[in-house]
């Protein structure tokens, strides 16, 4: 289908020709492919696609959007390709455009606009002697994406839950074309505070669902939270793919612990998180070394693929194999603030695997591959050319729980799906453990995606009933396991898409 | 009478009350409000009173106006529009403490003193605001967003999960509360704000004033309570030197207890006797006061304040500051009951601190970043000076949060209730010191009585979705109407 | 098409989307205005302009679902082959990027599509007259001046269209480092055009014709070593050639050395050494001929063990010449060398890639613009590069800009401190 031409010259008079295009071309590199969706479901590419630049131009797109019942959907980074859209005839919007950032490096906050990469932020702030949060799923995601959809990343454990612990004021175009302002910025032209005024509107938007494509219109730009950082600088070295940060030892130290079970990892990352100890913490799985070591270079071992199976057939799997519960849990140990305080977290982390009787051992080098600025979210796909996660955000406790679900219920498709042995629970703690990530990392090729699917339905469809909560607490997908909330859901969404536009 | 019968068929004769002393007590605050009645004063003591009673208005139209807390302020709970108060203050189980996951549940008539104390055993504290009045509910502090003493990053959005009655009557829970079976039958232990669904309906509750929902428990975080601290009263003359030194300190994330007072409430706070102690405090005491608490962790306390000692006497070096006193003149060993005062509410023995000078007090709250405090200061003094009040009988707080990345600002305004002229003149002078900081970019994020007619007028798109969504939520408009923007 | 049809869909349909290719390697930017790699996606911003949109386009076009429209067209045209996308996504993936874009261009003429009069131009040109310029066939040897090449030696100079028809001077230099460094070298007779562009804007037959061309007389004049100045050279001598016949790189009959590399590896033998002063602060501009598209091309079949390739040996960008040029400047006396953010592999590219400039000059321009920009604000006083066609871009770039700084090839400054 192709846009109504009207609507087409409308939406050229806003931007310029230069940026709207209808090309079929231009729409199939924008269709997203919907992976990891139900394919019962058709989905469409967009009829349109179109890049603004300032918050007043995506204003005057929706608005024609609606004059001419003109579906639309967006991105900032387009860092993902798990969406879709189930409506023809939609319109891509594409902000990406939309780059610009300024840092108030007194009062820690950064203002963003949509095109701004996490990582990027985050350089700018390393200048600045700042940190910034970089999310898991990839350095160049937006920041405003991914703050307001998940964003959640390694030093969640220091730096808090997920994104919306860190978005300020709030600037959003609403499905029906108004702009509003949030928390500080509904009165003034400052972005330091989201919250309210009185109820915070925030709720409605800065959340875990699927928040982004627009789905209750477009955000445009944020103030978001930035955090002291220390003086020395983390010095880049390498050459891809084996770059890395090196970081300074008065200031950090990473350390290993290894405990028999689980569970007894998890009783440790409890303790530590009460003493208040590290940036980041997490367990790591056997696929994390295979897939560390795949990307050695040279040509006498093999790399990529290859040199992750060789890896994971010839040492790190057989090992994997016959201790499936041993559990390596990892902390970055952060000495913030005082020369002093390093040595304090490490007497106490030793204090705390001593008492739980386990050795915490510190690592030799002092690189970070991929916590600070994300460089290896991809590297999942790695294995087969497909992956997917199941991903559960609750107590580390309730986490050990929907690990073993996920792991009986993938026995089923093994080997469509590689097995992992059971191993591949990965624990990711936040806001010192008061919450955590369970992501169970499954693998497959190209030709097998719908397995990865399935297992994903399979986990969820069940854990739901059982009292379980997923990532993506999706109330349409659940349907009637929490009550009626779709239809809540439904008659709010309908308060600010009256027309329905955005994508559901 | 119909009504009256209803209510009693549901809570029981001894919890519903007419009586007009009753009445009268529910109809008026501390504030400047305008005293407003209610019919009917009514006790829940579970989820399912609640319910019903709300199933009740929605079918007679008759409003209701929830209550918790024995005492308020701000004139938001007073009945604008007559209708039922519901108090829940006899809702008031700990219902859970989770030392492992370090979360707590309880009901709305929980305390601060009865919610610390009890998890004191365990080591444990949920953060404070302010010494808040002894029969403050928890939970109203946390739907309030009553900021904390401690700014510490890690320590903020405490409030996870709820279960809250909808102004339809319906119950709801909220975030990974919501699963089948909660609590006992389930995965899921409360955790997760988020959900279910695409809202994170907890920051949807918070800040409403009662009118889009009921809490009738709530999950908030808990944290390890030090059980070794040190107390640091820094001397300013200046409020600028004061914030710059909390600028530099909070980089290095050190530190508990982190607060900014001018001398008035700090005198007011550490007053046993009065006038006597507060006269000789004032006379002692800094124009400005940081008050820093150093607490040790939960392993080797004290290499923790050693190390975080040293940092704060670093910062104070570069900030030129000479010494780092542990004392107040006058006031022998109160550095070692700082740290408890900080963490539990106001004594429920002695007159609130805020009461001490002249009965009572008028509360002048925003938010702002720290280097526009002195501003706001000045604009503040100017003002009452117009109005023949005395700038040096406000009592200013700054709360940083976060890091020292925004702060509360506070102004406290003493005066005396039973003299009706100087009631008068104070609420003048409140109403032109707040439009006076909203020129100047203060943001009340909280606004509270004729507060929220000046917020909302000036937010025009914000005020619409905030009434499209209590269109949505309270379609028969039962709940705390007349308040905000409702 | 140089990527069998299977191979060609697998690799295009390997994209995951996660906009890796946009950005530098992440844990080297520094900054907000240094960050980005991909000059199409940074200057137009629509997703088809970018590695990952290229591949949908490739997935598209494959399956029927999208002709060659005019945007695909253009799109595919204006990415200048830099190879950064390629380098980002083998961060983390096996997916031949490069090779797909460049597939895809292949495919597009090999469909008898109609060329760009950019292209068409330049492809006309080479095909009548051996060089990219259309200028006679018999000038090209011009550049000599009173320099002596060896009757017979196992070094030959390959010059390369621009040295020998438009900067003649840095052929000279490159002969005078030669000579300096006792090494007796050929010049070809018949030398072509290396065909670099001719390649990149896909005519494969005339790129092999080039190829087989050069190969030949490269083997009859019995030089084991080919040394040439030129970034473009060097990689089709290094790489386009072997692709294009079937080969390794190491079963070529030469070696293909950059003078970079060879005045590095002399410095190091004793050979040579740099005596004069040289006062000046530097930057250091990596051609991504010379960079992360240089490494040695390993020919491999398709074979995979499920999802595993069996055999294959990956290019991954590492392998690229960064160290040999920066030896040699940081052993210049007097002269200062300060690093731009984007570097080694991560170099943006300065818009000679790709053919590019033939079909799209203002962009050319405007890419070569943004690397100025990163020069200048290193506070360098000169860029140098190893491009004899980078240079004469950047030097445009500099000028329109009146940026003031001096451009200068490789060859250049090491003849200054001979």
């Amino acid at each position: 289908m192709a846009l109504l031409k009207e609507a087409y010259e409308a939406l050229q008079s806003i931007v310029g020709p230069e940026w709207v295009s209808d090309d079929p071309a231009v729409c199939e590199a924008d269709r997203p492919k919907g992976r990891l969706r139900s394919k019962e479901i058709p989905l469409y590419k967009p009829a349109g696609s179109i890049e603004p630049i300032t918050t007043e131009e995506v204003q005057a797109i929706i608005k024609v959007c609606n004059r001419y019942k003109i579906s639309f959907a967006c991105t900032s980074s387009y860092g993902s390709d798990v969406w879709g859209i189930e409506r023809p005839n939609w319109l891509f919007i594409d902000l990406k455009r939309m780059r610009k950032l300024e840092i108030d490096e007194k009062n820690l906050y950064a203002v963003v606009e949509s095109g701004i990469a996490s990582a990027v932020l985050q350089a700018e702030c390393f200048r600045r002697n700042l940190l910034s949060f970089v999310p898991m799923s990839g350095g160049e995601c937006s920041v405003l994406g991914n703050a307001s959809y998940i964003g959640e990343g390694a030093v969640s454990w220091k730096l808090g839950d997920r994104g919306y612990r860190r978005v300020l004021g709030v600037e959003w175009v609403t499905p029906e074309g108004e702009i509003m302002r949030l928390g500080s910025l509904s009165m003034s032209d400052d972005y330091f505070c989201g919250e309210g005024p009185g109820p915070d509107l925030r709720g409605l938007l800065v959340s875990s669902g699927y928040g982004s494509a627009a789905r209750k219109g477009v955000i445009t730009r944020i103030g978001i939270r930035v955090f002291p950082f220390i003086k020395e600088k983390l010095v880049p070295k390498g050459d891809a793919p084996t770059t890395h940060l090196e970081m300074p030892a008065n200031r950090f130290a990473w350390y290993n612990f290894t405990f028999p079970t689980r569970k007894a990892c998890v009783d440790a990352i409890y303790e530590i998180g009460k003493c208040e100890l590290g940036l980041l913490a997490m367990t790591v799985p056997p696929w994390f070394v295979s897939m560390a070591r795949a990307r050695a270079t040279g040509t006498d071992k093999p790399t990529g693929a290859a040199g992750f199976w060789y890896d994971w057939n010839n040492v790190t799997g057989p090992k994997a194999k016959e201790d499936p519960e041993q559990t390596v849990g990892r902390i970055l140990l952060y000495g913030i603030g005082s020369d002093k305080r390093l040595a304090y977290e490490e007497k106490v982390l030793v204090d705390i695997c001593k008492s739980l009787g386990a050795l915490a051992k510190k690592s030799r080098g002092l690189q970070d591959q991929t916590h600070f600025m994300s460089a290896d979210a991809i590297v999942s796909n790695l294995a087969g050319g497909r992956f997917a996660s199941v991903i559960f955000f609750e107590s580390l406790d309730s986490a050990l729980k929907a690990a073993d679900l996920v792991t009986e219920n993938t026995k089923k498709h093994v080997p469509k799906i590689f097995d992992d042995y059971g191993t591949t629970n990965w624990f990711v703690p936040f806001e010192m453990a008061h919450i955590a990530k369970e992501e169970s990392l499954r693998f497959t090729t190209v030709e097998f995606e719908d397995e990865l699917t399935q297992l994903m339905f399979d986990c969820h469809s069940q854990m739901a009933p059982l009292g379980g909560f997923p990532m993506l607490p999706n109330a349409k997908f659940y349907g009637d396991v929490w009550g009626n909330y779709p239809e809540t859901e439904r008659k709010i969404f309908k308060i600010f898409d009256p027309n329905q536009l955005a994508p559901f | 009478m119909e009504i009256r019968k209803n209510l009693t068929e549901i809570v029981g004769k001894g919890n519903v009350s007419e009586a007009p002393e009753k009445l009268s007590a529910y109809s008026k605050d501390t504030s400047f409000e305008s005293p407003r009645m209610p019919k009917y004063v009514v006790h829940v003591e579970n989820k399912e009173q609640v319910q019903k009673i709300i199933e009740l208005t929605n079918k007679t139209k008759v409003p209701v106006y929830p209550v918790s807390s024995g005492i308020h302020f701000y004139g938001n709970t007073i009945p604008l529009q007559a209708g039922i108060v519901m108090d829940l203050s006899k809702m008031n189980k700990i219902l859970n403490i989770d030392e492992r996951n370090r979360f707590v549940r309880m009901e709305p008539g929980v305390t601060w003193g009865q919610l610390q104390s009890e998890l004191a055993k365990h080591d444990l504290m949920a953060i404070c605001p302010l010494l808040p009045h002894p029969q403050k509910s928890v939970l109203t502090s946390h739907l309030e967003r009553e900021p904390a003493c401690i700014p510490k990053f890690e320590y903020t959005d405490n409030l996870v999960t709820m279960e809250v009655v909808l102004p339809t009557g319906e119950l709801f829970r909220t975030g990974s509360a919501c699963v089948p079976g909660f609590p006992d039958k389930s995965f899921s232990q409360g955790v997760n704000i988020s959900g279910p669904g695409d809202f994170m309906w907890p920051r949807i509750f918070q800040g409403a004033q009662g009118t889009l929902g009921i809490a009738t428990w709530a999950q908030v975080k808990i944290e390890y309570r030090p059980k070794v601290d040190k107390t640091f009263f820094i001397p300013f003359e200046d409020l600028n030197e004061a914030v710059n030194f909390v600028y530099k300190i909070q980089r290095r994330l050190i530190g508990e207890e982190c607060l900014i007072l001018n001398s008035f409430d700090l005198a007011a706070i550490l007053a046993k006797k009065w006038p006597e102690d507060f006269t000789a405090l004032r006379k002692n005491l800094a124009p400005w006061t940081v008050v820093y608490v150093l607490g040790g962790g939960k392993r080797f306390p004290e290499d923790k304040i050693a190390y975080e000692e040293e940092a704060l006497r670093e910062t104070a070096a570069e900030c030129s500051i000479p010494n780092l006193p542990m004392s107040v003149p006058g006031m022998p060993g109160i550095e070692k009951q700082i740290p408890d005062m900080l963490r539990t509410a106001w004594p429920d023995n002695k007159t609130f601190w805020k009461f001490g000078y002249k009965g009572g007090c008028e509360d002048l709250f925003f938010r702002t970043t720290m280097d526009k405090t002195q501003m706001f200061c000045d604009t503040i003094n100017e003002v009452a000076g117009k109005h023949g009040y005395s700038p040096n009988e406000i009592g200013f707080y700054v709360q940083p949060m976060v890091y020292g990345g925004n702060c509360h600002f506070e102004a406290n305004f003493s005066y005396n209730p039973a003299n009706a002229d100087e009631a008068k003149m104070l609420s003048r002078l409140y109403s032109e010191a707040a439009e006076a900081v909203i020129s100047k970019g203060g943001f009340f994020s909280r606004p509270y009585g004729p507060l929220a007619d000046m917020v909302y007028r000036r937010t025009a798109n914000y005020t619409a979705m905030l009434k499209k969504l209590k269109n949505v939520m309270d379609p028969n408009n039962v709940l705390s109407p007349g308040r905000l923007c409702f | 098409m140089l990527l069998d049809v299977d191979e060609y869909k697998r690799q295009a349909k390997m994209c995951v989307r996660c906009s890796f290719c946009k950005y530098i390697d992440m844990n080297w930017i520094k900054s907000l205005k240094f960050a980005r790699q991909c000059p199409i996606d940074t200057r137009y911003a629509i997703n088809l302009y970018s590695a990952h949109g290229l591949l949908y386009a490739s997935t598209g076009e494959l399956d029927g679902a999208i002709p060659f429209t005019p945007k695909l067209v253009d799109a595919m045209y204006h990415c200048t082959l830099c190879g950064g996308c390629d380098s980002r996504c083998k961060r983390n993936l096996d997916c031949e990027v490069l090779q797909v874009i460049e597939n895809l261009r292949i495919k597009y003429v090999e469909q008898g599509n109609p060329l760009l009069p950019g292209h068409k131009e330049l492809v006309d040109n080479v095909r009548k007259t051996r060089n990219e310029y259309g200028e006679p066939q018999n000038n090209r040897m011009n550049w000599i001046g009173d320099v002596k090449p060896a009757e017979k030696a196992d070094v030959v100079f390959f010059v390369g269209c621009n040295a020998a028809y438009k900067q003649p001077e840095l052929a000279r230099a490159t002969a005078k480092i030669l000579s300096k460094a006792g090494t007796p070298f050929m010049v070809l007779k018949d030398e072509w055009c290396a065909g670099n562009e001719v390649l990149a804007i896909g005519d494969v037959k005339l790129a092999r014709d080039l190829a087989e061309h050069n190969v030949k007389v490269i083997k009859d004049s019995g030089a084991k070593t080919v040394v040439t100045g030129s970034a473009e050279c060097y990689k089709a001598l290094k790489v386009d050639y072997p692709k294009l016949l079937g080969k390794s790189t190491e079963e070529m009959p030469y070696v293909a050395v950059h003078i970079a590399e060879f005045v590095d590896q002399a410095i190091k033998d004793g050979k040579l050494t740099l005596k004069k002063k040289v006062p000046l602060k530097v930057t250091y501009h990596d051609a991504c001929n010379l960079g992360r598209l240089s490494e040695p091309w390993q020919q491999w079949t398709p074979k995979y063990d499920g999802s595993i390739p069996i055999g294959k040996v990956w290019r991954r960008g590492d392998r690229g010449i960064y160290d040999a040029p920066r030896n040699v400047l940081n052993a210049i006396p007097g002269a200062e060398l300060l690093e731009m953010e984007r570097i080694r592999g991560n170099a943006w590219g300065a818009g000679c890639t790709g053919a590019v400039n033939a079909a799209f000059p203002d962009f050319a321009l405007w890419t070569a613009s943004e690397r100025l920009e990163e020069a200048v604000a290193t506070g360098a006083e000169a860029v140098v590069t190893c491009s004899a066609d980078e240079k004469q871009l950047l030097a445009k770039a500099n000028e329109s800009k009146k940026a003031g700084m001096k451009i200068l090839d490789f060859a250049e400054v090491v003849a200054q401190a001979l």
